[in-house]
């Protein structure tokens, strides 16, 4: 659906995206995650071409959005909607005309105009503030009719740059379920850009990591927990696995149990039988003792991340169970 | 004291609503588009477009600068030039368009310049053209700022008026200096003062009352 071949970015002192290279499929969710100043909305504005790539080359639906006229580029950039983390609604207009814009702009007729855009607002739930300004709404709100007003002329690609930066927790994750129902319902394609695991891992199939204008590592989202490969990466996961409360580190796990072996166990949930500890204590001489653990549910699975204490006589056969089960185990010295 | 000859008071208030009038009806359109140009070309990378904005921004500064009884003055010859003859309101508004489209251009653009970047970002992703991004988007969501803008102009114009109608224009001016102040009719410039101040207040208040009702911010 998307793919961009050796984009380069450079302004006059900075070199903000640098050479990036990847295909983002149809009807796929893909997050590109990386701290501030990585490149990411660089990155995410050349895909409409708000932003023109120094070099390289860019296709959005197999169409060479750089070989295009700029009346052809207006046409293409209807089907790619887009929505902004401080939502640039029209101040002055009401919620209804905003997201009657696109469609005005497209010279669609007033009539079809009417249904589509009451039809958007019940989709987004904010039908019952058709006629507020945007300065009378949430920021939640606000955002909705955002996505009502990106949705408008029936895009195929719907980028998103930080939209739920402005938000509180509760909010964003309404937002991020509208995003989820909107690309299942419809199949759109959708990027979104953060610079929190905690939002692209409840939405997003796939994931970037981005660092100093370059995609540093990319794969499943469930793939960067289990396995990150740099360190931006095991900073961002961190994001979430680090447990949080009262926890103790490997040291002084070890010093506070040291009884029999402590392990670390990482694993994704649905690969796993069930009742992973109560079988692990039928079928040989230990005892298990849980210390601490979470469960972090994303779009491809969960991934599950304990801190056990094992005790007893067939240590050794219950860690190969585990690992030959595909649980990653890591014994804490 | 002889009496007020509100015949002549009337004509006179007739010929500085006229002036008024006129000057801002031009001056909104001719304000509007200079501004928009100086917004447009101030954005813009190419030499051309720095060319004009420094040449545009330029002649703005220097028309402001020249004090408006000047600007009377020199523009004789074209005002004679256009009109006919420099006396009568007519021949007062070439001088008093000059004196106000720079000051609303300026006005227009810093009004342009506080619309949100985002907004006509997020319009250029929707596939605007730069045509309806002017129409669509930067007018109206600058428009609290155009209004109080015209206001402004307006009110600073009521005050042209006055200084042009004492060198030859007509109107409450004229009449205030020519019959109150040179015969010593005092009655007159005050009445005629007081319909200028009349003018001014309704012109405020009315601008005020549409720029708020226009911002929904
Ligand atoms: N118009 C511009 N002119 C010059 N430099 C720019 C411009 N836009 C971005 N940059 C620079 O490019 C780099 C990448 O910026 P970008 O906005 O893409 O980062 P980001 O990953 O989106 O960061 P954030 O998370 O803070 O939004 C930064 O160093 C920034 O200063
Ligand atoms: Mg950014």
């Amino acid at each position: 659906m998307i793919r961009l071949e050796n984009v380069v970015k450079h302004y006059r002192t900075t070199e903000a995206v640098n050479g990036v290279t990847l295909t983002i499929n149809k009807g796929e969710i893909y997050g590109i995650i990386g701290y501030s100043g990585a490149g990411k909305s660089t990155l995410i504005r050349m895909i409409n071409l708000l932003e023109k790539p120094t070099s390289g080359k860019l296709y959005v639906n197999e169409i060479d959005l750089l070989g295009l006229s700029p009346k052809e580029l207006r046409l293409q950039r209807r089907k790619i909607g887009m929505i902004f983390q401080h939502f640039n609604l029209l101040s002055n207009k009401t919620v209804f005309d905003n997201v009657a814009f696109p469609l005005k702009i497209a010279k669609v007729k007033k009539d079809i105009i009417h249904n589509r855009v009451t039809e958007l607002l019940n989709l987004v739930g904010v039908s019952s503030k058709a006629n507020h300004y945007p300065s009378e709404l949430s920021g939640g709100e606000k955002q909705r009719v955002g996505i009502a007003r990106a949705l408008a002329n029936n895009p195929e690609v719907l980028l998103c740059d930080e939209v739920t930066s402005a938000l509180d927790p509760e909010t964003t994750k309404q937002i991020l379920n509208l995003l989820k129902t909107i690309n299942e319902k419809f199949g759109i394609t959708i990027v979104l850009i953060s610079h929190e695991m905690a939002v692209v891992k409840e939405i997003c199939h796939r994931v970037a990591v981005m660092e100093k204008g370059k995609i540093i590592e990319e794969g499943l989202v469930i793939s960067l927990f289990t396995s990150p490969q740099t360190k931006t990466a095991q900073n961002f996961v961190k994001q979430i696995t680090d447990l949080n409360g009262d926890v103790l580190e490997d040291e002084k796990l070890k010093v506070k149990y040291p009884e029999g072996i402590l392990v670390k166990l990482q694993y994704i949930n649905d690969n796993v039988e069930k009742p992973l500890i109560s079988s692990l204590v039928k079928m040989f001489d230990i005892d298990v003792n849980i210390l601490q653990g979470k469960i972090i549910p994303t779009s491809n699975g969960s991934y599950g991340l304990l801190y056990v204490q094992l005790t007893g006589n067939d240590l050794s056969q219950a860690i190969k169970h585990l690992e030959k089960q595909g649980i990653e185990v890591k014994r804490i010295d | 004291m002889t009496k007020l000859d509100w015949k002549f008071m009337f004509e006179a208030l007739k010929e500085t609503l006229y002036m008024t009038f006129m000057t801002t009806f031009i001056t909104f359109f001719l304000g509007l588009g200079l501004g928009l140009l100086l917004y447009f070309s101030s954005k813009r990378e190419e030499r051309v477009f720095k060319v004009i904005n420094f040449l545009t921004s330029q002649i703005i500064n220097i028309l402001r600068a020249i004090p408006f009884i000047i600007l009377i003055i020199l523009l004789i010859p074209f005002t004679r030039l256009i009109v006919g003859t420099i006396l009568g309101p007519t021949a007062a508004l070439p001088a008093l368009i000059v004196g106000c489209v720079p000051f609303y251009a300026r006005l227009v653009m810093i009004g342009l310049n506080e619309v949100d970047k985002g907004v006509i970002e997020a319009s250029k992703a929707f596939g605007a053209t730069n045509f309806q991004i002017i129409t669509r988007v930067l007018i109206p969501e600058a428009l609290p700022a155009i209004i109080s803008g015209i206001t402004v102009t307006c009110v600073t114009l009521v005050g042209y008026t006055a200084l042009a109608g004492a060198i030859g224009a007509g109107g409450l001016g004229h009449l205030a200096y020519m019959e109150g102040f040179q015969r010593g009719r005092n009655q007159v410039t005050l009445v005629a003062t007081l319909f200028l101040l009349v003018i001014v207040f309704i012109i405020q208040l009315t601008g005020d009352y549409i720029t708020k009702k226009v911002d929904k911010r």
